[in-house]
């Protein structure tokens, strides 16, 4: 079974905006940014309901970049908007977004099928290739970084 | 044999509130046609319409294959799934029309097939040539059916008047 390396919270770091926001832009630079970095772009969920308070949207997108035979880049963007009424030509609301970022070791499941495998695996990523590990979650830190930055920039 | 190489599984669209089911259901259908995932390689697979208590729910699954060579076929499967639907009367451009008030999911799921004829019964030749002779042509048309996956996904969500981002 494949493993993930958290580098953000496991709810993800969270970016809130209460009031006129522009929902076009925050979709706009989420996906732009998960593309422009070569992520496998996925847009999971796109919800949206009209409620007497305002409409809602939940959307999910998911990103995945493969840095080698073993290990994956993971960016998600989940953003939930609750009521939402339109606001000139922005729309006023509450908004939360979550960015969440990690590592994914074993992504396709060569390490798991048996106990000795699993732990030359554990031997693996724990001593040789730690330094890896370490050096790649950072980089990944950093772009989940840079995409926090765009949305707070936006919001704030 | 077959090989599914899938780009999006299961990416969905959700609307709860008012809609024209009828333009939804006809609109998407055509778009498929139109990009060549129509008829003969058109299948509903799947439509149920069901009473609930006041209500009716409805289900329907498409199965939409588009044969792009002796080799290569590019597949989108549609789910949806309409619950809680009551038919309400609206007012557009003067006209009296019914549409529906509901709570409605549209699961999309796209891949490129390769070998979609089954010549092949020998994986390990078939993987040597996919992974030698056609790998560029794989990584073509998977960037092909990918747009064709988010193009149609729009579509839906056009036609649920939901493009506001």
């Amino acid at each position: 079974m494949s493993k993930k390396i958290y580098v953000s919270p496991k709810v993800g770091v969270k970016i809130e905006v209460h009031g006129p926001f522009d929902l076009k832009k925050i979709y706009k630079i989420a996906k732009d940014y998960l593309i422009s970095k070569q992520y496998d772009f996925t847009e999971k969920k796109y919800e949206w309901k009209d409620k007497s308070a305002g409409k809602e949207v939940d959307l999910v997108f998911e990103g995945e970049r493969k840095i080698s035979e073993l290990m994956k880049f993971h960016i998600d963007f989940i953003a939930v908007g609750r009521k939402m009424n339109p606001h000139e030509e922005k729309i006023k609301g509450d908004m939360d977004m979550r960015v969440i970022s990690y590592l994914e070791l074993d992504y396709k499941d060569q390490w798991s099928s048996n106990k000795f495998l699993n732990f030359l695996f554990k031997v693996y990523t724990d001593g040789i290739i730690k330094w890896d590990i370490d050096k790649q979650s950072g980089r990944l830190y950093e772009e989940a970084a840079e995409l926090q930055d765009k949305l707070r920039e936006l919001v704030s | 044999m077959n090989k599914k190489h899938t780009l999006a599984k299961d990416i969905s669209v959700r609307w709860v509130g008012i809609f024209d089911l009828d333009d939804l259901y006809k609109k998407s259908k055509y778009w498929l046609d139109y990009q060549g995932f129509g008829n003969e390689n058109f299948e509903e697979r799947e439509y149920t319409e069901s009473i609930k208590g006041e209500a009716k729910e409805i289900h329907w699954t498409w199965y939409s294959e588009k044969k792009e060579s002796d080799y290569f076929s590019y597949v989108i499967e549609t789910r949806a799934l309409l619950v809680g639907a009551k038919p309400v009367e609206i007012t557009k451009e003067g006209k009296k029309l019914t549409w529906m008030k509901g709570d409605i999911k549209i699961w999309i799921t796209g891949y490129l097939l390769s070998d979609c004829k089954d010549k092949f019964k020998n994986k390990f030749i078939q993987t040597l040539y996919e992974k030698f002779l056609v790998h560029d042509r794989i990584e073509k048309h998977k960037a092909d059916i990918y747009d064709k996956i988010y193009s149609f996904q729009d579509e839906v969500k056009r036609y649920l008047d939901l493009r506001q981002p």
